[in-house]
């Protein structure tokens, strides 16, 4: 089976969007180093990612090319494009190594020619690299949605390498995965340099994951990425996605170190840790009802399933959009606890339940809010938790978040603003 | 290359005018979008989102259905939805960028589904190719010619309040302030479009004796309903302390059945720019000459200028490129606007006035919002001014 395929639990309906707390503590870019991104589209298109850039304090990286009425009329709006591209380079100061050009789900329909577009910018601007990004969730249920796509345009920028180093490259997470995860000293021990793209400095650290020994996909949206640098790079990828089980971190660790011909540590301290600290919280939490939102977690079926495992009381998941590798984890769900239930996120049916979950720990702050639930497991971080460290930080904030009641309004206050 | 944006951000569009038009009625919104839109609204251009949940809704529109104008299956899923909510006074479709490439017909859509569902519903030809005054004069429109009763007498001391907006006032006291003004000025306030209006208020807003018009996305209505039942109207806003001028203006409109767009305040250009809301940026220059002398002062706006409302030197502004232009041509040296603004290559050398604006930086200062009739206003008029004064002596440019 494709594990890039994709597909929905329910059928289209009418969706109700929570306020989202956007996280802006602390990060100085996003994206690629020494990258810009040109924003091609109607104007309202851009409005939320430019507004994100200003809280990121990135906002110098990015320009919106407005497309009018009557371009869109004429259905040449891409001749701009080059134009657009050479007023950038002669304006940024330093000049741009790359340039992501992103374009709206009116492209999908205007039948842009994305291919001639490349290699028309390519040939007229031979020093910079580009790739063209779509960000268009009219397709997110039909096509590879749009953070799928992301990652593989950003990834079509690596050149093909014969040299092969002792690193592994961390693919699919879209925040860098926290240093505090064993995963960097354990790689270290084993002899291996992580490379993910917030830790590269310039573009030619970026250019460097092409010499890596290995692809980790650490999330399914990393995979479709993974498989097209294997195909055309001839850099091979393990896909091990985050995951709260022991054992499956255990075996992604074993995989990582047969891929790279290195020897295991010992992990018999990082198991036995993970296993008082389930408990830890399983004992605090006891029976409270738990809410797994999709905004809490990649994959919100796989978690609730491990949740379930370790004897915590899951009651309802949200979730739509689903990749063939969990899909196992969805027939388990339904098979073994029926008595959960799933839903659509997004949906309004969520606000009718708020009664009778209020006092339920949810993960995630969507659902959350629409429940107005009273324990709220967050993730404002902008980071991304992996292997037994994952598992350590949610007991922990599981823990954290049983002793006091969920305050929506000053997370909501605290996303607001300026970065500080 | 005017439509390449370095600097600011997408202002707020029409669909989000639209919407937030209709968030505090007892309707059923729906953009027809496939995310981003919606997500652009409740995120990014409602500050009264979190708190409230408002049967605002994102079609879930998908590419197989745009491609196949697939209408039913819109209907269908709002159908769904009506099962399981309280029955809304009305239903409204917006348009967004994709329904607009394909030609979607969503007052058809919307007729279809007033015939299903016996609820009254309308679709806006909103595109997210417009700024949000377009999508506040669709909707306050739309509303009108839907809702509102023929003017039946008229009821005396009523004023209607035409362009309130939380894409200009924000959700603070801005909006409460303007009814207090109208009341202690004796005026009973009758529909307040948009923000605080009930259905009711829009079906009897036709007997208002008169229309004050805050902010530039109500002019349209504003010359509808004059046009239609002669309620005559008054342009400008509280700013600041004193608001006798603008109380006056109304009591003389009402007197004289005379529609009054701007003040008689002698201006001319000068060294002090105010970029922003029209009808805002026109208060505080009238208060300017006015309480404080100054008179050389230019209003430029990012939102079509409005010629009945503007001064001959004013400015429209039809992209980033021209303002940029304008800040680096040495012409002015006081800059007023959003903060935003100041991210402009050139503004460091300006005396610069911050007056947040939601519908162009959002989130960032929606909670640090200006009150419009304040003292803390009032505080910033007088050192607009000064720093006029100060500019006019150094370089000779009008006061």
């Amino acid at each position: 089976m494709n594990k890039t395929k994709s597909c929905c639990l329910f059928e289209d309906q009418l969706e109700f969007f929570s306020p989202m707390p956007h996280r802006i503590k602390g990060t100085e870019r996003d994206g690629l180093p020494e990258s810009f991104d040109l924003h091609v589209a109607p104007s309202a298109c851009g409005r939320r990612m430019a507004i994100g850039s200003y809280q990121r304090n990135s906002r110098n990286r990015r320009a919106h090319l407005y497309i009018s009425e009557s371009d869109i009329v004429s259905g040449c709006y891409e001749d701009l494009v080059p134009e657009a591209v050479a007023q950038i380079l002669a304006t940024v100061k330093p000049a741009p190594r790359a340039i992501s050009v992103i374009v709206t789900c009116i492209d999908d329909l205007l039948g842009t020619d994305h291919e001639a577009l490349l290699m028309l910018l390519q040939k007229s601007f031979p020093e910079t690299h580009f790739c063209i990004r779509r960000v268009d969730p009219i397709r997110r249920h039909t096509a590879p949605p749009p953070p799928v796509n992301m990652q593989v345009s950003m990834f079509s920028m690596l050149d093909p390498s014969t040299v092969r180093e002792d690193a592994i490259n961390l693919i699919g997470n879209m925040p860098p995965i926290v240093k505090d995860s064993e995963l960097f000293s354990l790689a270290g021990e084993m002899g291996l340099q992580v490379r993910q793209i917030d830790d590269c400095a310039t573009f030619d650290d970026f250019l460097a994951m092409s010499r890596s020994r290995l692809n980790l996909v650490t999330t399914p949206i990393g995979l479709a990425a993974a498989q097209e640098m294997e195909q055309r790079l001839g850099l091979p990828y393990l896909y091990a996605p985050g995951t709260y089980r022991i054992e499956k971190i255990s075996a992604a660790y074993q995989a990582i170190a047969e891929r790279t011909g290195k020897a295991l540590p010992d992990l018999s301290s990082y198991q036995e840790t993970a296993r008082r600290e389930i408990a830890a919280a399983r004992a605090r939490l006891g029976d409270t009802p738990i809410v797994v939102d999709s905004s809490g977690d990649f994959r919100p079926l796989s978690l609730a399933r491990t949740l379930l495992e370790y004897g915590f009381c899951v009651r309802l998941v949200t979730e739509n959009l689903i990749f063939d590798g969990d899909l196992t984890d969805y027939h388990w769900l339904r098979e073994n606890h029926p008595e959960v239930e799933i839903l659509p996120p997004n949906s309004a049916e969520l606000d009718r339940r708020s009664e009778e979950l209020a006092g339920c720990l949810c993960i995630g702050f969507s659902s959350a809010y629409l429940l107005n639930a009273k324990h709220l497991v967050d993730f404002p971080d902008l980071f991304f938790f992996y292997g037994f460290h994952a598992v350590h930080v949610l007991m922990e904030r599981m823990i954290a978040a049983c002793d006091c009641e969920a305050d929506f309004g000053k997370i909501m206050r605290e996303s607001e603003g300026m970065a500080k | 290359m005017s439509q390449l944006c370095f600097y600011l951000p997408p202002f707020s569009s029409d669909y989000a005018g639209a919407c937030s038009s209709l968030f505090d009625l007892e309707g059923m919104v729906i953009i027809h979008d496939g995310a981003c839109c919606s997500r652009n609204y409740v995120g990014f251009d409602e500050p009264r989102w979190f708190g409230h949940k408002r049967p605002i809704f994102c079609s879930g529109l998908r590419e197989v259905d745009a491609v196949l104008g697939a209408d039913d299956k819109l209907i269908e899923k709002i159908q769904k939805a009506l099962q399981t909510m309280d029955r809304p006074q009305f239903i409204a479709i917006l348009g967004s960028p994709v329904p607009t490439v394909i030609g979607a017909d969503l007052q058809g859509i919307a007729m279809e589904l007033e015939d299903a569902v016996g609820i009254p519903s309308f679709g806006l030809s909103t595109t997210g190719l417009s700024y949000y005054n377009r999508g506040i004069d669709l909707t306050a429109a739309a509303l009108v010619s839907r809702f509102t009763q023929p003017r039946t007498g008229g009821r005396p001391g009523t004023a209607n309040i035409l362009g309130l907006t939380p894409l200009d006032f924000s959700d603070n006291e801005n909006a409460a302030d303007l009814r207090v003004f109208l009341e202690t000025a004796g005026w009973r306030v009758g529909c307040s479009f948009m923000m605080g209006a009930s259905l009711e208020d829009i079906r009897d807003a036709a007997n208002a004796e008169v229309n004050l018009v805050v902010s530039q996305s109500g002019m349209g209505l504003a010359r509808r309903m004059w046009q239609r039942w002669r309620i005559p109207y008054v342009v400008g806003t509280p700013a600041g302390t004193d608001h006798t001028a603008l109380a006056e203006r109304i009591k003389r409109a009402c007197e004289t059945g005379v529609c009054i767009p701007m003040g008689e305040a002698s201006l001319e250009p000068g060294g002090v720019l105010i970029v922003g809301e029209q009808v805002l940026a026109n208060t505080i220059r009238e208060r300017l000459a006015a309480q404080y002398g100054l008179h050389g002062v230019t209003v430029g706006t990012f939102f079509g200028l409005d010629r009945d409302l503007a001064q001959p030197f004013d400015l429209d502004l039809p992209s980033e490129a021209a303002l940029v232009e304008l800040i680096q041509s040495g012409r002015y040296q006081v800059l007023a606007g959003d903060p935003l603004l100041q991210e402009i290559p050139g503004s460091e050398r300006l005396d610069c006035f911050s007056i947040p604006h939601v519908a162009v930086s959002s989130k960032l200062y929606w909670h640090d919002y200006l009150r419009f009739a304040s003292a803390e206003m009032e505080g910033l008029l007088a050192r607009i001014a000064q720093a006029g004064h100060k500019c006019a002596g150094e370089t000779g440019c009008a006061v």
